[in-house]
């Protein structure tokens, strides 16, 4: 089961609750995103709607253009390496690199990370594993075969 | 004979309300050098933002420099030109102005005229300073989210179309456009924009500064009208009084120029011009 059922914010957040206040739905981060991955859906039943990237069904890839985009600075313009948006968690059990007994190297999430070899790197040359440097993109769980990755919201993590 | 101005209002306004239908849709398929809605957009690398938004955002304690100049540029176009977002641009306001001459056409003219008991009263304005600032206390209080852009009306159809053109989905809070209209045109005078509309707040306190930019004159020695004559009233949907150039009318006119319109074939006493009439 993934460990979380959610969507992630755009990279550059620096908290929801900043987020939240300065976003003023104008969609241009929507109109500058290249890979069509962020959808502005409301908040809740009287809110605004903001951003968010499902990233199951469409993960950011990082392209960074809609920090640049954002006129109230709700999106920060930041590097790749601090967009923040969460975490990747990833379960031994279900991934096929850690099952000897299929002997298969798939290395679908390391092949496909952004940020590969530092968010995302081989653990004894042959393993998969997600370090610190992980800004949860969303693309390893994305592509992952057996859905052992999930990543868990920055958004979540500041209200726990 | 010169087109009356309303026709070139009325082109600028479908202009505007067309090209907000298109633009999403240049959007979605990667030309963006226009983009955004009536909140923020970038026009070719210049970047407007509406200024009550950015107030919003101010008030919540978040400091935004990159919106500044585009919440000034739209504050500095109020300043020289008057409220022409409200009476040229606004998509609502040509919705609102459709309903209205539809409901007066069903009511008798007199009627029409005789509702114009608020003319020269500050009233509507401070109606809708009253909104704005019950909405800009409450984010500076206690609100998570800049709210008062779900009481803008050219916000929810820029934002409906930009929704359906990228997702193919409608937005059900932008049915607060057609349900506001629907009701106008039961109560035939154009309420949200005179009472409600806390968008046009900041636009309305500069444009009302006097002496500064294009604004509404009126002669009175060139008016040839009867006292009882109340044309240029009468065609005024705002229910203002233009031969009473107060702060209330400053506070309350839109440059649209219907009253202009009427004028020119009695006299020409009404005028929109940059310089005060001597």
């Amino acid at each position: 089961m993934p460990l979380t059922f959610s969507f992630l914010r755009p990279p550059g957040v620096v908290s929801e609750q900043e987020f939240r206040a300065r976003c003023i739905s104008c969609g241009r981060c929507v109109a500058a995103c290249v890979f069509h991955c962020l959808a502005m859906t409301p908040d809740s039943f009287f809110g605004s709607e903001t951003p968010k990237v499902f990233h199951r069904k469409a993960p950011c890839y990082l392209c960074m253009k809609c920090g640049p985009a954002c006129p109230t600075e709700a999106l920060h313009k930041v590097p790749m390496e601090k967009a923040g948006m969460g975490m990747a968690v990833l379960d031994r059990k279900r991934c096929v690199d850690y099952q000897q007994k299929w002997h298969i190297m798939c290395w679908t999430c390391y092949e496909r990370c952004p940020l590969r070899g530092t968010a995302m790197v081989l653990e004894n040359g042959y393993r998969p594993a997600v370090t610190n440097a992980c800004v949860g993109c969303g693309v390893c769980e994305y592509v992952c075969p057996t859905q052992a990755i999930s990543v868990v919201p920055t958004r979540l993590r500041e209200q726990t | 004979m010169k087109p009356p101005l309303l026709f070139w209002r009325r082109g600028c306004q479908a202009l505007i309300a067309l090209g907000f239908i298109a633009l999403p849709l240049f959007n979605a398929r990667g030309i963006s050098v226009i983009a955004g809605n009536l909140l923020s957009f970038d026009f070719f690398g210049l970047s407007v933002v509406d200024p009550l938004a950015l107030l919003q955002t101010l008030a919540g304690g978040w400091p935004a420099p990159k919106a500044m100049a585009g919440a000034a540029l739209a504050l500095l176009i109020a300043l020289l030109l008057g409220r022409v977002f409200c009476g040229w641009m606004c998509p609502y306001a040509l919705a609102s102005e459709i309903v209205f001459a539809i409901s007066a056409k069903r009511r008798a003219h007199q009627k029409t005229v005789a509702t114009l008991a608020h003319e020269t009263d500050i009233r509507p304005f401070m109606v809708r300073a009253a909104v704005a600032g019950l909405g800009l206390f409450a984010v500076l209080l206690f609100l998570p989210a800049p709210y008062l852009n779900q009481l803008s009306m050219p916000g929810w159809y820029t934002r409906a179309l930009q929704h359906a053109a990228f997702f193919g989905l409608p937005l059900y809070g932008a049915l607060l456009f057609p349900a506001l209209l629907l009701l106008e045109g039961f109560t035939g005078n154009r309420f949200w924009c005179r009472y409600l509309c806390p968008q046009s707040v900041l636009l309305s306190l500069f444009a009302a500064l006097p002496w500064l930019g294009l604004r509404l004159c009126f002669v009175r020695k060139q008016c040839g009208c009867a006292q009882n004559d109340r044309a240029c009233l009468a065609a005024c949907s705002l229910a203002l009084n233009p031969r009473k150039i107060t702060l209330a009318h400053r506070l309350g006119c839109t440059n649209c120029g219907d009253c202009v319109d009427v004028c020119r074939s009695r006299g020409r006493a009404l005028r929109l011009s940059f310089r005060p009439f001597p």
